[in-house]
């Protein structure tokens, strides 16, 4: 998949995730959009760094790093099913998945300048 | 509420601190009183023991009518001095007494508290959890890591909020943003 085909994927994800307010049942679709969010997140930011080494000719360790983290993290990811708990686990872990893809983002970003 | 858990935790240790001070500063306090309340007793001690009716009892100024009066004077001074003592005595202890209820409440309530503290420093992970809840932004947006604990911990346990849903899904969007803007960026590098 293109990494334009990829941020088509990705605004087609984000585009569904709603706004809740206090009080709103918690479906497992809530959950699970973060799940396919952060798989195609992190495939979206690795085919940026391959495009932004191919540019440039310049390697990134800590970007790599940061990629690398963010995959190792991804696994620990778990889709629920109706009826199950949406626990704080569930939550941490896109959190932390998130959290290396932006860091590698702003580092890339800065190297661009 | 994380946030609040931990203010809350602070608050507590602030308090054990100031209570500390606070029994420190009544130890001295308490010290000085029954210093002075010694030097007063020696003093009165000293003045109902010496010739009780000093100079007037000398038998060159005939006292013998005097002396009688004195000793009952000083009798009753005597009296009121120990019934003063005996009560600043009655009232300090009940003083301790309350003070010692309360630092032996704040103590074992301290004692409860470090326990979790200690399980919570032979298990870094959920100290980071606990540490990452102060302040943890995700793509400007200010997100928590929901802490999760079992057992005697559970109290400091929270949920997901529908706060946490929203800010997550705001700094996806952002993280898409930075996306398309880096590709841009680099279409626009390879045209350069």
């Amino acid at each position: 998949m293109s990494l334009e085909e990829r941020i088509a994927r990705l605004e087609e994800i984000v585009s569904k995730m709603k706004r809740v307010k206090s009080g709103d049942p918690v479906m497992p679709d809530d959950h699970n959009i973060f799940v396919n969010f952060c798989l195609e997140a992190i495939a979206a930011v690795r085919e940026i760094y391959t495009r932004f080494k191919l540019k440039t000719g310049k390697r990134y360790p800590y970007v790599e790093e940061l990629i690398e983290v963010a995959e190792f993290r991804a696994g620990f990811l778990e889709k629920v099913r109706s009826g199950d708990i949406v626990r704080p686990e569930h939550h941490n872990t896109v959190v932390d998945v998130m959290k290396p893809l932006e860091e590698a983002l702003r580092a890339l970003d800065e190297a661009l300048g | 509420m994380g946030v609040t858990a931990l203010t809350k935790e602070i608050a507590f240790i602030e308090t054990a601190r100031v209570s500390d001070i606070a029994s420190k500063d009544v130890s001295r306090l308490h010290a000085e009183v029954m210093r002075t309340t010694d030097v007063m007793i020696r003093a009165y001690s000293k003045a109902l023991k010496d010739p009780a009716v000093g100079e007037f009892a000398t038998p060159e100024k005939k006292v013998t009518i005097v002396r009688g009066e004195i000793p009952r004077v000083s009798e009753i001074v005597a009296k009121e001095i120990l019934r003063m003592h005996l009560d600043e005595i009655r009232s300090l202890e009940t003083a301790f007494r309350d003070l010692g209820k309360l630092v032996s409440e704040r103590i074992s309530a301290r004692e409860e508290f470090f326990k979790h503290v200690e399980k919570l420093l032979r298990d870094p992970a959920k100290l980071m959890e606990i540490a990452a809840k102060i302040q943890f932004t995700l793509m400007g947006e200010t997100v928590r890591r929901v802490v999760s604990l079992t057992g005697d911990l559970k109290k400091w346990s929270d949920i997901i909020e529908s706060s946490d849903y929203n800010s997550k899904a705001e700094a996806a969007r952002k993280l898409v943003d930075l996306i398309k803007r880096l590709k841009l960026k680099l279409e626009q590098e390879g045209e350069t």
